[in-house]
């Protein structure tokens, strides 16, 4: 097998070979740093590169496997955080000027079990300043470049997880997802970005954003992977106040089962506002085709999503400024301009309109609770539009100029202020060939059947085979 | 702020009030965006939020009520 080969494996077809110890951990790890060392210098997905301590627990694992001691499908399998998980002994940045020499002298919950897994950690990925933007252009490690067309963004904030899974350099990766910036990278990278149920994974060592919105998720290659994933990291945690205490489920059962009998609904409002024309050409295809998979697909009215901008925003600026007070009264100087910016309105936000903003995302959550008794699936377009290019404002849509990261970021924001499971997976290409991603939310703590259908979408598509010209 | 016509003095004063440090380049630009949080804010009075509770304690629930 080449080393191309390895490096786009899926880390399901990795993990069969792995487990018949047919394909040696090292060997796996080894391909994806000579993908890193061929394809970084025009990405820029790391911060800080592990390739040492990488090729060491590759040799652990192969040592463990080769002994009969097998722990299960990351074994051996080679993977990225976002630079805000707490790694003990190792910089966790948070992308911020400010955290330059930060150094977490514990693990977050999630580095835990992916080590207890075994498996193997390339590096910490960048990001966008404190995971407060959507376009991973960091002021202080320079832009993430997107696999697809390095002049383009990443989209953000997991911008480094974006880029690097969806060029080989890593199996897997995590980002966090607050407003999108899970499904964002993913959608404009060509992979599977999952936001789990709200309190599905632990955020204990995770440097916060917002404390109402924020999630872990998985970002893969195929929704199996992102299953694999989440049987690793999701689970109850005591030590985090927000984690829902319930029963540790196996995230890939449901793949492979047939779509006959779930109800899919794709709402008028919102999403299809202001969209580029080829993304929802892509989305009128990609939903027929879950129709032909045997689910029942209609349109639904939801009317609440015409406030999800004023809810989500309000809420997040809000909850960021109180986690950055100290930063921002003693070294504002030190933040990027975007960042401040956003940090400092959050600042000034009154106590008032937060929680007025609560109060309608209590009715939000209400309205949509009544929608998924009818629907067991949502759907809608991940971004409006293919990934800008890098430092691009606007774009053209229908003959006016329209704000392109506006239009990159809007679509996500409703499933994080009703905490709903919500997938993106490769669903078409822009003419520039540039990818086009759709979200499948579900019900919260039904993130199996969101998978599932994800999974089913790709068994009957190729465009999560494709491969980026970098 | 709820309230329409947000000005540099109200930025301000705001900022002073919170302990936030801005220059005037700074104060003046964030007018728009203070402008546009109390303009979004002020969209919401269209829904009928009486006897509707703040979700500040938030917690997904799995029959689907996200309260």
């Amino acid at each position: 097998m080449t080393s191309q080969e390895l490096h786009y494996l899926s880390i399901s077809e990795a993990a069969d070979l792995i487990s018949q110890k047919r394909l040696s951990p090292v060997a796996l790890t080894q391909a994806h740093l000579t993908r890193i060392e061929a394809t970084e210098p025009r990405l820029n997905s790391f911060i800080t590169l592990l390739a040492y301590d990488a090729l060491a627990s590759a040799q652990t694992a192969e040592q463990e496997i080769q002994a009969g001691d097998y722990r299960g499908p990351l074994h051996g399998i080679p993977i990225g955080l976002k630079d805000l998980y707490y790694t003990k002994g190792i910089l966790t940045t948070v992308g911020a000027k400010i955290l330059r020499d930060f150094v977490p002298d514990y693990d977050a919950t999630v580095t835990e079990r992916f080590a207890e897994a075994g498996a193997v950690l390339m590096g910490k990925l960048q990001m966008h300043e404190f995971a407060l933007g959507a376009t991973s252009v960091n002021p202080h490690d320079g832009p993430a470049h997107n696999p697809w067309d390095v002049d383009s963004i990443t989209g953000g904030s997991s911008g480094g997880s974006g880029s690097a899974v969806g060029s080989g350099q890593v199996m897997g990766a995590l980002g966090s997802d607050t407003g999108g910036s899970v499904r964002i990278p993913a959608g404009l990278c060509g992979i599977v970005g999952l936001k789990p149920t709200f309190g599905r994974v632990s955020r204990r060592g995770v440097f916060p954003l917002s404390f109402s919105l924020d999630t872990v998720g998985p970002m893969a290659r195929t929704a199996r992977d992102a299953a694999l994933i989440m049987n690793v990291i999701a689970g109850y945690d005591s030590r985090d106040p927000s984690s829902a205490n319930m029963p540790d489920e196996d995230f890939t059962a449901a793949l492979g089962q047939s779509m006959s009998g779930l109800r899919i609904g794709i709402p008028d409002e919102f999403f299809y506002d202001i969209i580029d024309p080829e993304v929802a050409e892509a989305m009128c295809v990609a939903t027929g085709m879950l129709g032909e998979l045997g689910a029942t697909v209609e349109r639904v009215s939801i009317p609440v999503l015409n406030h999800s901008l004023a809810i989500s925003s309000t809420i997040l600026i809000a909850e960021a400024a109180e986690v950055h007070t100290e930063n921002l009264r003693d070294r504002p100087q030190d933040i990027g301009a975007d960042v401040r910016g956003r940090l400092q309105t959050g600042a000034l936000t009154s106590a008032r309109d937060y929680l007025k903003a609560q109060r309608a995302r209590t009715e939000f959550n209400n309205q949509m609770a009544e929608v998924m008794e009818r629907y067991d699936i949502l759907v809608a377009p991940t971004s409006a539009i293919g990934a800008p290019k890098i430092n691009q404002t606007h774009i053209e849509i229908g003959g006016r100029q329209e704000n392109a990261l506006s239009l990159m970021s809007r679509l996500t924001r409703p499933f994080n202020i009703c905490g709903f499971p919500t997938a993106t997976i490769p669903s078409g290409f822009t003419s520039a060939g540039l990818p086009i991603g759709m979200q499948i939310a579900g019900r919260p703590f039904e993130d199996a059947t969101v998978l599932q259908v994800a999974d089913a979408y790709e068994q009957a598509t190729d465009w999560h085979t494709r491969r980026p010209p970098v | 702020m709820s309230e329409n016509n947000i000005t540099q003095n109200i930025v301000e004063s705001l900022a002073l009030a919170g302990g936030i440090k801005l220059t005037s380049d700074e104060s003046a630009a964030l007018v728009a965006s203070v402008q546009a949080t109390a303009n979004d804010v002020a969209t919401l009075d269209a829904l009928d939020l009486k006897d509707v509770e703040p979700a500040i304690a938030f917690r997904a629930d799995p029959q689907g009520d996200s309260r």
